[in-house]
């Protein structure tokens, strides 16, 4: 009901346009000047074929052959007029005469030739021979015209080219190899124009004379506007135009080539409206998660999937595969689940890259299924390019510093009544003797801080080239990154004095992430129908990280001066272990482009990606530990897994109606497993000793999804400017062992170009105007065993007369499962406009969106009187009956400010506004409780944004005894629970800017980021007794401040300890330079650039913590001030060679 | 006309593939559900429902112990520790929150459903079985009811777990409902019991408990007629790695003249409730078992229960055989021992610490007094006889009940704990926890948490 409700709302919304149409009709009729200059622009023929015999006009030619006479009569009368010149005979004529009509000027000319006179449907006038029994003849001389046409700037075939034959009704569309066919064109001399959007138009003059086809093969020269080009959706390639979503492309190569770029999450980042990055650390290979259009669901997933090539590859960034699956005794100390592994979309090399398409949500990634709601990433790596090798190098080096300092902590000591011992006190303590007051804070003091400088360091060889038939690309890379944590200088002496020898490197510098990788391709045409394109992809990353990485920072972030400085105890009581995981990560996919009719071209491609991961988790044991808690413990743990998915597509685009309708029909199968397993002993493994079974746990898991999807498209074409592509896909989905019913995903949007039409008020300034609106539902698939009814293993059972063994395994009722569960869906819709001013200079985008999520899955409690038994709290099933709703808008907008030889200034902005709302749990479940530790609550409920922030208010305080510190009784509390405010920010920009000088030879860009509107938890200002906690130890401090933290402390309220935060961030700086061809030829290049880079180099906030766009937890907390490694910020140096 | 043909073909060919199976199967090894509809699978069932039951009943045991006087929190045991809270069902003061009750209600409709659907499967997909598998599952079904029965108030759901992935919500069951529908359970499962007499006792028991508990004596007489002294229900129980090289069952302590009203289980050194001092916890000797032999037993029902049925339905209706079917019991030797268990060796001929019973009326002449002296005296019986298999609870309920008996002349009551500050509460059920409530829309709460 709703999908038509939304659908009604788009019909309206063109409809409105349709209506609004005559609107600027009767505006045009009032500009008749204006009128005369857009009519008939590009028509060379008048339109009126009944009248244009009858038209009348002066010839005055004397002695002439006849075809020069027929070319003076349509010169002079300004009609189309076809023939074969071989047809007409070679003698001469005379005509002059005033106002004479068409008709009689050609009888007269063409007395006694046989030619006919005939005048085509569309006003052109055509002679056409007769035979010798007096029957026209041109239907007998027919010939085809066809041909290619490619990208006059990368030589590529280009598709959806209309090719049309002026004057005549005939028209076609290049295929995706970039073929055209004309076919039976009557003899005749004719004018051949190749039009596309993003391409400046061209025509051919050419001649039909016999039976033989005519080759014309082009290239159009590509133009400025943001609707050039091609979008690559589930359903094939599509011209822009066509497509009625905003879709981001992200032209990879031109950003690598102004600045150092390490990671698709880097590249995405500032680039794409309504996209958010939440990071999980600073340390490098942590990997950070990607939102867009905010997040939708509450117990699935939220991240996008990203399909390469076509081919689907595992990419989660937030499930719990992402952590380590070693684990070891590292999780007892931790606050955490576990050491995170790098993100599978970080381990794709950019430069291996040729484009990133964004699709934000379901209107616009709907054929992709039941499994993007959550938006599609769509990377395309680098194709193969005909001509001689080409080649490019690119090597970088760059140190990395956590900006700025930590916040001093104040110790306030003084002496205990009773017995005089010394002891920290808060200003709340007035029993306590103070004394005096220090200001520290270990994380600044270079003696003691695990903070140094990391370096990172990566190269890459790009080469591409190729001949008519075959190209190739390859592009090897290798990179190493050496975080900022390393080991105290205190604390290495301690070591080193202790086990007389200097701590390994790995425990001195334990946070690294190293990769190496290659992606080659190479592109195929083994026949004028076939084009096969193989690439492969290989990219291997090894992060390592020690137990300093999990608490080097939270660790000191508030700790005891005594403590730290006590030379007899160490630092970091548990430091030593190593946590090493290895992922090796491969995509195969072939592709056949296959033009099995010359109306029906079938892609079909076949793709494999498999990420191995390999992990190990040691802590060996050490003579002279360094810490007392660990002189006996010893621990290993290993993990191995494996995600597999394989792809299979297979569509076809099929032209129907002289190309009015084009119609996409396709398969899709993607099938998923993933296995894993860990194991973990209390004794180090040795060489050939087998560890007891006492000392070993291990566990197990596997799961499996497959999805076989059927989609139609049919799109409409309307004077190519107007169009319209309603859609299905039919869903099969198989979880492991279940198998939900037939899901349907429809879909519907509209393109129109308003600008193109006659009415449009022609300017200097609007050159392009693009109203669009899209509608569609794709949805998310629920855990691989959320519908499954399963046992749980049960031992050790018998009964008095030992029927069965007494130790015999059983199994128990383990969970109810929901055999009805179905994927969540969301429908959106979509609708903007874009616009380019000044022919193309200024260009913008606004969309207005409205995503729901219903069916969102929930986990809902059963009561115990349907007990499966275990644990109560676990009693529950996952159902479809949540509802989510983001609302919002995106703008977006380029401009070349200066656009000159010397110089050129472009800037890109964007903007966006997402607002979030849960509009349904289900009619029993008033809310769901995330948290509700001492970091204050995260909630679920109706009317409220998801993982919403509550705390109790603090209704008012006084200091009633007038001492200026605030005590607890003095501090009022409300009873319920109050909204804060979301988690996710509701406002995010992005924003870029391009400087070049020195004729391209000098480039200066920088990008920033805005993050507003997110309300974060200050954890250094509610830590229990913490030093850094300035109103627990300052009495100057605001009463408010005393009241927050002292709320907070003794965990009564959160509330004055939360902030509502914004945050601008300058994320990069670069300046790169094209040095003298000179130099470059020394390395026996023709080009040389050297590029400079910061990152992270400024930020702006009312966040008195130390990096809020740091958050461990996908939910609730663990900032920055909790131990997470703040963002470093990095200087880099790039030189980059090519031919 | 090709071209729509061949459009035809693309278009439909492809929806009839979609409507084909690919889910992808559970490797083996896995807890698939495919894997349990086959008559492996449902013996997996059986044995688990097995072991999940011996688990949720002893729970029942050690939770119903600490609410009536058979066990006290070993913290409130200790003249050392002062000041702790009394909470849950140790002080009879029981929160409709409280974790350990709801745990325990949870457990039991666990044995529900698990049985439900074994018994199902077993019926389904593993027919070459006797049907006393299926019996079995009917019995632990049945004792679970009348475990709620006994401890909770009435008003409790029995809601239904279907064999497929679905179930049904049911409003509250009274508690005279709820023994009926024990009933009814145990009937089946004495049907499906074929030749296992076992199966067949035990069940015939369970119903005289359940009749009693109904007021039903002479029915319950019939029930348990023909049930031999020697019969025995027992569940396998999962050991506690224990202290001093010894292996417990409940790690907990045997209480003592618990509130007031509580029943000298240590100090009247009866053979029936001796315990021993392990690790500082008077733990129950009947459940600690030698760390060499892993084997112990939780007792769930016997031949005595049925005497002391037949005791109790002569003494309603006034009759002269009570006494002399309390006295054979003391002098007759059951085995009732744990294995191991040198202190309490099985007997054959009896015990000698327990000396003949006389009627309390010999020496009472008030009639009243007399009656309910006996009354007393056969209730203390049934407390040592039945002493840990989860009985009190029921029988402290009837004798307020059924003969008129003030709730604080039973439960313990007074002073609770160490502390001299704490007061024992009022309750004499449970409640049902207030998940229940949250969750299940038909359930509107106890009807009353009377006895």
């Amino acid at each position: 009901m709703t999908y038509v409700k939304t659908l009604v709302l788009s019909l309206s919304v063109v409809m409105i346009f349709t209506v609004t149409g005559p609107v600027f009709s009767r505006l045009h009729a009032q500009l008749p000047d204006i009128a005369s200059t857009t009519k008939n622009h590009n028509n060379a023929f008048p339109q009126e074929s009944a009248n244009v015999l009858d038209r009348v006009f002066n010839i005055a030619v004397k002695d002439v052959s006849l075809k020069d006479a027929l070319e003076a009569v349509r010169k002079n009368a300004k009609i189309g007029l076809t023939y074969d010149p071989s047809s007409i005979p070679n003698k001469k004529v005379s005509l002059s005469r005033d106002r004479i009509t068409v008709k009689e000027a050609l009888e007269f000319i063409l007395k006694g030739t046989g030619v006919a006179i005939e005048v085509a449907p569309k006003g052109n006038v055509m002679l056409v021979p007769r035979g010798k029994d007096g029957s026209l003849q041109a239907d007998s001389i027919k010939a085809r015209i066809r041909g290619r046409v490619l990208d006059s700037a990368t030589k590529e075939p280009i598709g959806m080219v209309t090719v049309s034959l002026q004057g005549m009704n005939i028209q076609q569309v290049t295929n995706d190899l970039g073929n055209y066919v004309l076919p039976a064109v009557p003899s005749g001399e004719y004018t051949l124009s190749f039009r596309l959007l993003g391409y400046g138009t061209i025509t051919r003059k050419i001649v039909i004379s016999g039976k033989a086809d005519v080759i014309t093969d082009v290239a159009l020269a590509p133009m400025r506007t943001m609707l050039q080009g091609v979008v690559t959706t589930a359903t094939g390639i599509k011209r822009r135009v066509e497509v009625g979503n905003d879709i981001t492309t992200i032209d990879v190569e031109e950003a690598i080539q102004n600045a150092p770029i390490k990671s698709i999450t880097e590249l995405l980042e500032t680039r794409v409206p309504g996209l958010v990055v939440q990071r999980t650390s600073g340390s490098p290979g942590d990997p950070a998660r990607i939102r867009l259009r905010g997040t939708s669901s509450i117990n699935g997933n939220n991240d996008p999937i990203v399909v390469v090539d076509g081919v689907r590859v595992y990419a989660q960034q937030s499930d719990t595969y992402n952590n380590n699956l070693a684990p070891s005794k590292a999780r007892a100390v931790s606050n955490r689940s576990g050491i995170p592994v790098a993100s599978p979309l970080d381990q794709i090399d950019p430069n291996s890259i040729e484009t990133i398409e964004v699709f934000k949500g379901p209107s616009a990634a709907a054929m992709y299924g039941s499994d993007a709601a959550n938006g599609v990433i769509v990377i395309t790596t680098k194709k193969g390019k005909s001509g001689p090798l080409q080649w490019s190098f690119n090597s970088s080096y760059g140190i990395s510093k956590i900006p700025g300092k930590f916040p001093n902590g104040i110790y306030r000591y003084g002496s205990e009544p009773v017995y005089g011992n010394t002891q920290l006190c808060t200003i709340q303590e007035f029993e306590c003797q103070f004394d005096s007051l220090v200001i520290f804070q270990a994380l600044n003091e270079p003696r003691f801080s695990p903070l140094g400088t990391g370096n990172e360091s990566d190269m890459s060889v790009s080469l591409r080239g190729g001949i008519d038939n075959i190209q190739y690309s390859i592009t090897p890379s290798l990179a190493r990154n050496v975080g900022v944590l390393k080991l105290p200088p205190a604390e290495f002496d301690r070591f080193k004095k202790l086990n007389g020898f200097e701590p390994p490197r790995w425990f001195n510098r334990p946070d690294r992430y190293d990769t190496w990788g290659m992606q080659a391709t190479v592109n195929m045409n083994t026949s004028k129908d076939l084009r096969v394109n193989l690439t492969s992809m290989i990219f291997n990353s090894m992060k390592r990280n020690s137990q300093l990485s999990l608490n080097g920072v939270s660790n000191l972030i508030a700790r005891k001066i005594d403590t730290i400085l006590n030379k007899n105890s160490p630092i970091f009581s548990s430091a030593y272990e190593k946590i090493e995981s290895q992922s090796l990560s491969t995509t195969h996919n072939v592709q056949t482009i296959w033009q099995a009719r010359e109306w029906m071209p079938i892609t079909a491609n076949i793709g494999l990606n498999i990420i191995n991961r390999n992990e190990e988790a040691i802590r060996p044991w050490l003579e002279q530990p360094i810490g007392p808690t660990q002189d006996s413990v010893a621990a290993y743990g290993a993990g191995r897994g494996q995600t597999m998915n394989t792809t299979s597509n297979v569509f076809t685009q099929i032209p129907l109606l002289q190309q009015k309708i084009s119609l996409s029909l396709g398969l899709n199968y993607n099938g998923s497993n993933l296995s894993r397993m860990s194991a973990q002993s209390t004794v180090p493994p040795q060489r050939g000793v087998e560890v007891p079974t006492s000392n070993l746990t291990a566990t197990q898991a596997t799961s499996g999804s497959t999805t076989f999807g059927w989609f139609i498209e049919p799109r409409f074409n309307l004077k190519s400017r107007f169009f319209a592509s309603p859609g299905i896909r039919l869903d099969n989905n198989g979880l492991a062992g279940s198998r939900a019913g037939l899901l349907r995903l429809p879909k519907m949007n509209f393109s129109w170009i308003a600008s193109e039409e006659p009415y449009f008020p022609q300017t200097d300034v609007i050159s392009m105007l693009r109203i669009r609106t899209g509608v569609g539902v794709a949805g998310v698939q629920p855990g691989p065993t959320d519908r499954l009814r399963t046992w749980s293993p049960v031992s050790g059972n018998g009964y008095n007369n030992a029927v069965i063994p007494i130790y015999a395994e059983g199994s128990r009722l383990g969970r109810l499962g929901n055999s009805k569960l179905k994927p969540e869906r969301s429908t959106e819709f979509e609708g903007g406009a874009d616009l380019e001013l000044w022919e193309g200079r200024v260009s913008m985008i606004f969309s207005g969106y409205r995503k729901k999520r219903y069916d969102a899955i929930v986990s809902v409690p059963i009561a115990s009187s349907v007990s499966v038994g275990g644990n109560p709290s676990m009693n529950t099933r996952k159902e479809n009956i949540g509802e989510i709703v983001n609302t919002g808008m995106e703008f977006s907008l380029d401009a070349q400010v200066i656009e000159r030889r010397e110089v050129t200034w472009s800037i890109g902005f964007n903007f966006s506004r997402n607002a979030n709302e849960v509009t349904r749990l289900n009619a029993g479940r008033q809310s769901i409780e995330i948290s509700d530790d001492n970091s204050g609550y995260t909630r679920i409920i109706p009317g409220y944004p998801l993982n919403s922030r509550w705390a109790k208010p603090i209704l008012g305080y006084e200091d009633l005894d007038g001492n200026n510190v605030i005590q607890l009784s003095e501090i009022v509390i409300g009873d319920s629970l109050v909204y804060l405010g979301s988690q996710e920010p509701t406002i995010i920009m992005g924003g870029n800017t391009g400087v070049v000088f020195l004729n391209g030879r000098l480039r200066m860009n920088a990008n920033f980021s805005y993050t507003g509107d997110m309300v974060q938890h200050n954890y250094v200002a509610s830590r229990p007794n913490s030093p850094l906690n300035t109103a627990a130890n300052d009495p100057k401090s605001s009463l408010a401040a005393q009241a927050a933290s002292l709320a907070a402390r003794n965990n009564l309220t959160q509330y004055g300890v939360m902030q509502t935060v914004n945050s601008f961030r300058f994320e990069t700086v670069s300046l790169s330079y094209v040095v003298n061809s000179r130099v470059a030829s020394f390395f026996r290049a023709r080009n040389m650039s050297i590029a400079i880079q910061g990152k992270n180099i400024g930020l702006i906030t009312n966040y008195s913590g130390k990096d809020p766009n740091v958050n461990t937890f996908t939910t609730g907390n663990a900032t920055a001030d909790d131990g997470a490694l703040p963002q470093p910020r990095v200087w880099s140096l790039r030189v980059s060679l090519g031919n | 006309m090709n071209k729509i043909l061949t459009i035809l073909v693309l278009c439909i060919a492809p929806v009839l593939a979609a409507c084909g199976d690919l889910s992808p199967k559970l490797p083996a090894g896995s807890q698939d559900e495919s894997e349990f509809t086959t008559s492996h699978g449902a013996m997996a069932m059986y044995r688990g429902s097995m072991g999940f039951a011996q688990e949720a009943f002893k729970s029942f045991v050690s939770v119903t112990g600490l609410f009536t006087d058979e066990f006290i929190d070993k913290r409130f045991d200790n003249p050392n520790q002062t000041g702790v809270q009394p909470t849950g069902a140790d002080s009879r003061q029981i929160d409709p929150v409280s974790s350990q009750i709801r745990s325990l209600y949870h457990a039991l409709h666990g044995v529900r459903s698990n049985a439900t659907l074994t018994a199902y499967s077993l019926k389904t997909y593993a027919q070459e079985l006797p049907s006393s598998y299926q019996s079995h599952m009917y019995l632990l079904h049945g004792y679970a009811v009348i475990m709620m029965a006994d401890f909770f108030c009435s008003g409790v759901p029995l809601s239904k777990i279907d064999p497929d992935a679905d179930f049904t919500y049911l409003p509250g069951s009274s508690r005279d409902e709820m023994y009926m529908q024990a009933i009814a359970l145990l009937d089946t499962a004495v049907l499906l019991a074929g030749d296992s007499t076992y199966l067949k006792h035990a069940a015939h028991i369970g119903q005289g408990r359940a009749l009693i508990q109904l007021n039903r004596f002479e029915d319950a007489v019939q029930k348990v007629v023909n049930v031999p002294d020697s019969a025995r229900y027992r569940l396998q129980l999962t050991l506690t790695a224990g202290f001093l090289g010894s292996s417990v069952v409940f790690d907990g302590n045997v209480a003592d003249l618990e509130g007031k009203n509580g029943l000298p289980y240590r100090s009247s050194n009866d053979p029936r409730s001796r315990s021993q001092l392990v690790a500082g916890v008077q733990t129950p000797l009947k459940y600690l078992v030698n760390a060499g032999n892993q084997i112990a037993w939780l007792e769930i029902t016997n031949g005595i229960e049925a005497r002391l049925i037949e005791a109790e339905a002569d003494l309603k209706k006034s009759g002269t055989l009570w006494l002399g079917i309390l006295n054979d019991l003391r002098s007759g030797g059951f085995t009732v021992s744990q294995s191991g268990d040198t202190t309490w060796l099985p007997g054959t001929g009896g015990f000698t610490e327990l000396r003949p019973l006389n009627d309390p009326a010999d020496t009472i002449s008030d009639p009243v007094d007399a009656a309910r002296a006996r009354i007393k005296l056969l209730f203390d019986e049934r407390a040592y006889w039945m002493y840990l298999t989860g009985h009190r609870q029921g029988d402290l309920r009837r004798m307020v009940r059924q003969y008129g008996y003030d709730s604080e002349e039973v439960y313990p009551t007074g002073f609770f704990g160490n502390s001299g500050l704490a007061m024992y509460g009022s309750d004499v059920t449970a409640p049902v926890p207030e998940t229940e409530y949250m969750y299940n829309k038909l359930y509107e709460g106890c009807i009353n948490r009377d006895a």
